[in-house]
């Protein structure tokens, strides 16, 4: 995964923001952290999602439907793109350099 | 040796007891223990390896019945490991006590020879002639005296012997009978544990046989009482008892893991990964004490247990954090003490105390245990290197039986829980490895009061640093800087439709006069609206008065929606799906990075 820089974070979070509301989703809560940036919206339909940083400038998208029945799920049949060790107790940290989103300060 | 019923040890002589060579017993019982470590380490191989491995890459009918197959097979090792390891600590309990007794009869013998008496075969004991007649003055005539097993249940002849001898000799036949007897109740004692300790044939281990084995564990913990539960330093600091176990041999220690896993598992101290290895044991013999009963209350928390040994069974997936289980008891509500993450091995460490109407029941280990797996999970995309406790370690006051019982138990329940709570974080800054680590107190509803309560008593909570309350009623002070931690160091979760957060404010007239009719919720309400607001509620910890940072939560849905009422928005804080911005600053929080929370104004 490509590691994104505190410097980057700001316009990575950005460019999903504008899409977001273009996309005419309601933003709920942004935390303007500089090292664990986040933001949230809703749709109209009742969807939330979220984007947020943590550790080590790791991505994490998340969305969540509204009300629904519990039921089972199955696992997802998509492999992960990178290599994971099926023992591994953690998912690896970012380690994919990009001279754009893992830039250091100018 | 042969028990006989009764004990009275007509069987045994002095000679035959002098005769039994006790390190053989202890060579037994290493050969029993053996056994037990070899069972242990197959159960580890088949869930730890063979289970996942089979799962992870095989799927279909076949690999389903293998899966069905190997699971039995882990529970039939199980079972030898836990009968294996009671028999071991029987066998060494048998030599213990009977090397007791030897000791007592050697010295009875030892002085029996120094005065030139002779021990005959049936205990007595004769003795020369000594002393001087009072008539003619010739020393008085030898004799024999005969042990009594319980001296002093013999009412005195009232003809005191004139030979001096003959006392010393009594005294002697005396210690060799209570020697002997003693011996054989020992012998009695632990033949009859050690016929008990049979399986069924066949190889199911069904319910019974759990059932069985939990009263095989009590019956060899009364046997073996003298042997080796007084060394269990319940009385020690948690530091002192990490050193304790950190000191015991590794056969010491199998013996303990085996005849006390409820006593090891929950002691303050010991570390987590063999409070797991006892509570994992512990839990078996506990779903099998309560499958043996058939009340409602063992029916509630055998359906808890049953769902925790289900999670523990389950293998995490990638990124999912490993579940530890520090404590688990069936006393009171029950108790259940679940880590996310290693506590000891994690910098961080976070414990979240649930509230009001837990119990060990199914509801706990779905929900509460998620809030604190969420909560982990969360943490760890933060900082690899944390942990998330789910604390139950009190009993919660329960309100579904009416407000008057929550009233008369007031603060007593928070009191109590605090103290337990306290015992508990001093465990785990013992035990975990970091000289420095970020322990944080979680408290949700009465468990904000109950954390309020640990941080008044003493030193206030051993080693926390930082404090959440979330759908708190108040937490017993006024101030934040009265939790000990530092007013920027406490935060505050409250939901705009939680009506438990708005016990100080103004608004119950909205909801009054709804309670009663509406069951559990109702009561909830009935909480929220009646009673003395200064039993335990005290100033809202989400006020600009009170002084914590307060931290955004979802409104949640309002008490009173569209056709129904309900308090959901007292239990989503830590639902990561529901309330993502309040369950990820309880994340942040929990990974030792309050500071990076979004600020929310107070009320």
């Amino acid at each position: 995964m490509t590691r994104i820089s505190e410097e980057r974070r700001g316009s990575f979070l950005g460019v999903v923001d504008r899409f977001w509301r273009k996309s005419g989703y309601q933003m709920t809560a942004v935390n303007n952290s500089a090292e664990f940036p986040a933001i949230y919206a809703r749709t109209i339909d009742g969807y939330r999602m979220s984007l947020s940083i943590g550790g080590q400038g790791q991505a994490f998208f998340q969305v969540d439907t509204p009300c629904v029945q519990k039921s089972e799920v199955l696992d997802s049949t998509t492999p992960a793109t990178a290599f994971l060790d099926p023992d591994a107790e953690l998912i690896p940290r970012p380690d994919i350099h990009s001279d754009f989103w893992s830039a250091g300060g100018s | 040796m042969s028990g006989r019923s009764g004990g009275a040890g007509s069987a045994l002589t002095w000679s035959a007891l002098r005769a039994v060579k006790c390190a053989e017993l202890e060579q037994a019982a290493d050969g029993w223990g053996r056994v037990s470590n070899r069972a242990d380490a197959v159960r580890d191989r088949i869930e730890g390896e063979l289970l996942p491995g089979l799962r992870d890459t095989q799927k279909g009918e076949a690999p389903d019945a293998a899966v069905k197959g190997l699971r039995r097979l882990g529970k039939n090792f199980q079972y030898i490991y836990t009968e294996c390891g009671l028999l071991r600590t029987t066998l060494n309990s048998l030599a213990h006590e009977i090397k007791t007794q030897q000791r007592v009869l050697q010295g009875a013998l030892d002085d029996a020879a120094a005065l030139k008496f002779t021990v005959r075969a049936d205990g007595s004991v004769t003795y020369p002639a000594a002393g001087e007649g009072l008539i003619d003055g010739k020393p008085l005539a030898g004799g024999t005296a005969s042990g009594v097993p319980n001296p002093g249940m013999v009412p005195p002849s009232g003809l005191v012997p004139p030979n001096p001898n003959a006392g010393k000799a009594q005294d002697i036949a005396d210690r060799v009978a209570q020697a002997v007897r003693a011996a054989a109740d020992a012998d009695w004692r632990h033949a009859r544990i050690l016929r008990s300790l049979k399986a069924h044939e066949g190889l199911g281990v069904p319910v019974g046989t759990w059932t069985d084995a939990a009263a095989d564990a009590a019956a060899v913990r009364g046997a073996a009482r003298g042997y080796l539960k007084d060394a269990i330093p319940h009385d020690a600091s948690p530091a002192e008892r990490k050193a304790w176990w950190a000191g015991l041999t590794d056969e010491q220690r199998e013996e303990y893991l085996a005849v006390y896993p409820d006593q090891i598992g929950n002691l303050d101290g010991i570390p987590a990964l063999v409070r797991d290895a006892a509570n994992r044991d512990n839990l078996q013999l506990l779903m099998g004490k309560l499958e043996g009963r058939d009340d409602a209350d063992s029916a509630t928390k055998l359906a808890a247990l049953r769902e925790i040994d289900r999670q523990l069974r389950a293998v995490p997936k990638v990124g999912e954090p490993p579940m530890y289980l520090l404590g688990i008891g069936d006393q009171g509500n029950g108790r259940a003490i679940v880590s996310y993450g290693n506590p000891d091995t994690s910098r961080n460490v976070a414990a979240y105390v649930p509230g009001l109407n837990t119990s060990l029941d199914k509801e706990f280990a779905e929900g509460d245990l998620k809030r604190a797996r969420d909560t982990a999970a969360a943490a760890r995309d933060i900082d690899q290197s944390s942990a998330v406790i789910t604390w139950l370690g009190y009993d919660a006051p329960q309100s579904p039986d009416g407000w008057s019982s929550l009233a008369v138990a007031g603060t007593g329940r928070a009191e109590a829980g605090g103290r337990a709570f306290n015992g508990f974080m001093a465990g785990m800054v013992a035990s975990n490895d970091h000289a420095d680590p970020n322990l944080t107190a979680i408290g949700h509803s009465y468990g904000s009061r109950t954390v309020g309560a640990a941080t008044q008593q003493g030193g206030g909570i051993p080693g926390v640093t930082d404090i959440v309350l979330v759908g708190s009623p108040g937490v017993g002070v006024d101030r934040a800087e009265d939790l000990g931690v530092g007013r920027d160091h406490v935060y505050v979760g409250a939901a705009e439709n939680d009506v438990v957060t708005k016990l100080p404010a103004s608004e119950h007239a909205v909801i009054s006069g709804i309670g009663r009719a509406l069951g559990p919720v109702g009561s909830l309400v009935d909480l929220a609206n009646g009673g003395d607001a200064d039993l335990w509620f005290g100033t809202d910890p989400a006020s600009e008065e009170f002084g914590g940072r307060r931290f955004s939560a979802d409104d949640g849905p309002p008490l009173i929606g569209p056709g129904r009422v309900t308090t959901d928005a007292h239990s989503q804080y830590f639902d990561p799906e529901l309330d993502s911005t309040s369950s990820r600053s309880i994340a942040l929080i929990a990974a030792g990075r309050g500071e990076e929370v979004k600020p929310e104004r107070p009320r």
